[in-house]
C-alpha cells in the first residue's frame, strides 16, 4: 500500500559521493559506428504485459541510444569507480568547473538510476556494499 | 578536509572580491549589489558564507556581532551543547583595508558528535557604505586558522581603481566600476551575466563543451548559425584571440529592454534596434565558447575589444 510505505530518506551526500555506479546486468550493451552505447532493455514480464502481448505487438526488448557523454560516463560505471571518481574524470575529460561536472553527473546518474539501469552500491556502516 | 588547498582563485561579485582555495565553488548566492548572499561549498559542507546589505542606522558594529552571537549561541542552546565563542580577534590586519572599516572579528565552535567551528568578521565601510559579515565554517578538529585569516585578509567590498573583477566559476572579466549587474544565470554548461551603465548593456556569454556545440563546424560557422538570425547588417572579421579561432563585428541587435510580449502590433511597442558590437572566441584549451555583445546608442568595437581582453578564458 503506496499509504503506509517508509519514505526512503534520501542518501547524505558524503555517502553518496563514496557510492559505485553498477550497471544493470540484464542489459545487453553494443556500441554503433558513432561510438555510442546501444543498451537492449527486455521488457518485463508482468502479468499484464503478457496479457497485452496476447493482443498488440510488444517487442522483447527495448533499445535506448546514450549519447558520446553518456557512453563515456556508461564506461565508468563498473563498480570499481565512486560517484566522486566519475565526477573528477569527468571534469577532467569535458574541462568542466567542477559544479558543472558534479551537478551534470548527479542528474545524470539518476536519471539512470530511476529507469533501473545502474544502481549504486553503498557502502554501509559495517563496511559491506548494499546494490 | 584537513589539508589547505594548494590553489588558491579569486571570487568576485557585485564588487566584493576575495581569494579562495580552488576546490571551493558557488553553492548559493542572491540578491544584489545592495544586499545579498554568497555561499562557497567544498564536496563536503559549505566553507564559506558572505553576507552584504547597506549599512542602515548607527548601531555599532559590536552590537551587530553580538546579536548574531547570541542568536546562534541560543539556537546551540535549546537544541544540543553550548556554542563556545571568542570575540574581538584581530583577522584583518592589511592597514589599507582597517583605514575606512570598523572591523570585529570572532570565532565560534559547537561541541558534541559533529563539531562545527568559524573565523568570521563582520565590518562597515565607510567608501561603499555597506555591512558585510562574512565567516569561513570548518569541522571541529579542524586548523583552520590560517586559511581562514587568507580569505578574510584578502576579502574587499569594493573595487580600487577603476575596474572591478567579476570572478564565477572559473569565468573571470574586469569591468568598469561604474557597470551594474542586472541579470545572471548560471545553467550547467552555461554561464550568462548580463550588466547595464546608463543606456549601455553588456552582455557576457560562456559555454561549455565547445566541441559539442560545434559540432564539426567552423567556429564562424557555428556563430553564424546561432547568432546570426540575431544581427542585422552583420559586417565581421574572423581572426585570432589570444590564438584561439574568434570573430568579431559590429552590426545592429534589438534592445531587450524595449521588447514587449503583449500588444506589440502597435508601433510604439515595436522592439528597437540598437547598434551592437560584438566578439566572440573558441577557447580551445578550455573547450568553451564565449561570447561579448555590447549594445549601446553608438558602435564601440575597440572598447569591447578592451573588455574582451580582460577575460581570462583558461
Amino acid at each position: 500500500m503506496q499509504f503506509f510505505r517508509k519514505k526512503q530518506s534520501p542518501l547524505p551526500r558524503r555517502d553518496l559521493l563514496r557510492a559505485k555506479p553498477v550497471r544493470n546486468e540484464r542489459l545487453t550493451c553494443e556500441e554503433n559506428s558513432d561510438g555510442e552505447i546501444v543498451l537492449g532493455i527486455p521488457r518485463r514480464k508482468t502479468w499484464w504485459i503478457n496479457s497485452m502481448s496476447r493482443f498488440f505487438y510488444v517487442p522483447s526488448r527495448r533499445t535506448v541510444v546514450l549519447d558520446r557523454i553518456g557512453s563515456f560516463l556508461w564506461g565508468l560505471c563498473d563498480g570499481q569507480n565512486t560517484v566522486d571518481h566519475v565526477i573528477s574524470t569527468i571534469r577532467t575529460e569535458y574541462k568542466l568547473e567542477r559544479k558543472e561536472a558534479e551537478v551534470s553527473t548527479l542528474t545524470y546518474l539518476k536519471q539512470l538510476t530511476e529507469k533501473g539501469l545502474i544502481g549504486l552500491a553503498v557502502a554501509n556502516r559495517k563496511g559491506d556494499r548494499n546494490a | 578536509m584537513n589539508r589547505v588547498a594548494s590553489k588558491w582563485a579569486v571570487t568576485g561579485w557585485h564588487h566584493l572580491s576575495f581569494e579562495r582555495p580552488e576546490d571551493w565553488s558557488i553553492g548559493a548566492v542572491t540578491g544584489d549589489h545592495s544586499s545579498g548572499y554568497l555561499r562557497l561549498d567544498d564536496t563536503e559542507m559549505p566553507r564559506f558564507e558572505l553576507r552584504w546589505e547597506r549599512t542602515r542606522g548607527r548601531e555599532p558594529v559590536d552590537q551587530v556581532v553580538s546579536r548574531y552571537l547570541k542568536n546562534i549561541t541560543g539556537k546551540a542552546g535549546k537544541k544540543g551543547p553550548p556554542v563556545k565563542v571568542r570575540r574581538d580577534l584581530g583577522l584583518i590586519k592589511a592597514e589599507s583595508a582597517l583605514a575606512d572599516r570598523t572591523v570585529e572579528g570572532f570565532h565560534w565552535r559547537t561541541e558534541g558528535p559533529d563539531p562545527l567551528q568559524a573565523y568570521g568578521c563582520l565590518w562597515m565601510c565607510e567608501t561603499c557604505g555597506r555591512t558585510v559579515f562574512a565567516q569561513v565554517l570548518g569541522r571541529g578538529g579542524e586548523s583552520m586558522m590560517t586559511r581562514a585569516s587568507r580569505l578574510l585578509n584578502t576579502l574587499d567590498d569594493h573595487a580600487r581603481g577603476d575596474n572591478a573583477t567579476w570572478a564565477v566559476y572559473g569565468l573571470h572579466i574586469e569591468l568598469p566600476s561604474d557597470y551594474a549587474l542586472v541579470q545572471h544565470s548560471f545553467l550547467t554548461g552555461r554561464i550568462e551575466l548580463t550588466f547595464q551603465l546608463g543606456s549601455a548593456r553588456l552582455e557576457l556569454v560562456r559555454m561549455s563543451l565547445a566541441e559539442m556545440h560545434l559540432e564539426n563546424r567552423t567556429f564562424p560557422d557555428w556563430f553564424q548559425a546561432t547568432y546570426g538570425n540575431e544581427i542585422d547588417h552583420w559586417t565581421d572579421g574572423a581572426g585570432s584571440y589570444h590564438g584561439h579561432p574568434s570573430i568579431r563585428g559590429t552590426g545592429e541587435g534589438v534592445d531587450p529592454e524595449t521588447v514587449h510580449t503583449r500588444m506589440t502590433w502597435l508601433p510604439w511597442r515595436r522592439s528597437r534596434k540598437k547598434p551592437l558590437s560584438c566578439c566572440s572566441w573558441h577557447c580551445i584549451d578550455g573547450n568553451k565558447i564565449f561570447v561579448l555583445r555590447h549594445l549601446d546608442e553608438k558602435l564601440r568595437p575597440d572598447y569591447l575589444d578592451g573588455i574582451a581582453g580582460t577575460v581570462i578564458c583558461h
